[in-house]
């Protein structure tokens, strides 16, 4: 399996180093994220303080009061979720061309990369991980805001709730 | 037989290649000479395919591609190694990606040279690099070696001891087509003389049928002219 794997990476990376980083972005991207659940919890009291909503009813108080909903889960959730999203672009914008930079700094390695009989090594070994590492931050950015939605949804009485079509972007 | 049929090559409007043909048979050692920008290196890395080139170059009749390009090995000037790894790293992943390595050939060689094993060779000498870069060529148990200039910067009994110690391991199978600007240095380990020009092989010959020393048929053919140094002395003189 690690030589396997090992096919997958240039010859020089090192692929337990770029496995830790890779994980420890991910630790703290998460811990981040984790910020939105302050946010919600502070808007949600935040209706309830101002005599918006009952606490125990969930039932709308003061209907004249323009701003008596939830806002939209994307206005709570951007700030503490788009990191994954700029990691990934990042990964693939600069990850590719560093990896083939790299086979050209102090020698012309991709002579003997392309010379190898698998016409796709040198190729498949500059562009995998990074596309590996987007594809990753992509699933766990995914992953997180539909978990972080699904709680958003759940936790908010229905009645706080904007319309249907509106609860996500606004 | 590594066949070479108007080979041409352009770089923007600059042309590197006008139409070579090269048939290099196995079992010589071929010296290919030239001026610097004649097209030697250029012609190297289109026979490996690592430049796009119009004409034909075939291996044993079958056009160069990834099914035998492995028969063919490079050393080059600008090194092909993978500079953060040690020499026994190279020597892993050469027997591991070259069916043919030849893994008592580069441990004599290795010995031969006195080089570090678990070392980086980014740590290496210049001389240590060039060394390590013709061992690795030597040892992929290619067909066909390329060296392109692959002693810049070594010193002369360095020189000397190499082509010793390549006539001794060569088997006949092998082929080595060797691109220097030491002419005298090699005349003895050559067996035939390729004379490049602006893109065109201006001369071809089997150094033993030369009548007199190898230099002097690259001068010749060259149309060398031995006065002009003296001249642009001269003109200089005569301008102060």
């Amino acid at each position: 399996m690690a030589n396997r794997l090992d096919d997958f990476f240039l010859p020089w990376q090192n692929r337990r180093k770029e496995l830790k980083i890779l994980a420890l972005g991910l630790a703290l991207f998460f811990l981040f994220s984790l910020g939105f659940f302050p946010c919600f919890f502070n808007e949600r009291a935040a209706l309830i303080e101002r005599g918006i909503h009952d606490a125990a009813t969930a039932r709308l108080l003061d209907p004249s009061i323009a701003y008596r909903s939830m806002p939209p889960f994307w206005t709570m959730a951007r700030g503490f979720l788009m990191g994954f999203l700029y990691y990934a672009v990042a990964a693939l914008l600069g990850g590719i061309p560093a990896a083939y930079w790299s086979c050209r700094k102090g020698a012309r390695a991709d002579y003997t990369l392309r010379r190898l009989s698998d016409p796709w090594e040198y190729h498949r070994r500059c562009l995998v991980p990074p596309l590996f590492y987007a594809v990753i931050f992509l699933t766990v950015f995914a992953l997180l805001t539909g978990i972080y939605y699904c709680i958003y949804l759940n936790m908010t009485p229905v009645e706080w709730l904007l319309p249907a079509g509106q609860r996500f972007w606004g | 037989m590594l066949e070479l049929k108007n080979v041409q090559k352009k770089y923007g409007s600059k042309e590197a290649l006008r139409g070579v043909d090269l048939a290099l048979p196995r079992g010589e050692i071929v010296g290919l000479f030239g001026e610097n920008g004649a097209g030697k290196t250029t012609l190297m890395k289109c026979i490996l395919r690592l430049i796009r080139f119009r004409g034909e170059i075939t291996l044993d009749g079958e056009p160069v591609s990834h099914r035998n390009i492995t028969k063919i090995s490079f050393a080059t000037s600008e090194h092909s190694f993978f500079p953060d790894l040690t020499a026994n790293a190279h020597r892993d992943f050469y027997a591991a990606h070259f069916d043919t390595y030849l893994d008592r050939r580069f441990q004599s060689l290795m010995d031969f040279f006195a080089l570090p094993r678990d070392k980086a060779l980014k740590a290496f000498s210049t001389g240590q690099k060039n060394q390590f870069e013709v061992i690795l060529a030597l040892s992929q148990g290619a067909d066909y070696t390329l060296m392109d200039e692959p002693f810049a910067g070594n010193d002369v009994f360095n020189r000397e001891d190499f082509y010793k110690v390549l006539l001794g391991l060569l088997t006949e199978r092998e082929t080595v087509l060797l691109s220097t600007h030491l002419i005298e240095e090699v005349s003895g380990f050559i067996g035939r003389a390729v004379l490049l020009r602006d893109g065109v092989i201006i001369g071809d010959t089997q150094t033993e049928e030369l009548p007199g020393s190898l230099l002097d048929y690259v001068k010749t053919t060259y149309h060398y002219r031995a006065d002009r140094v003296a001249k642009t002395i001269e003109e200089m003189e005569g301008e102060t």
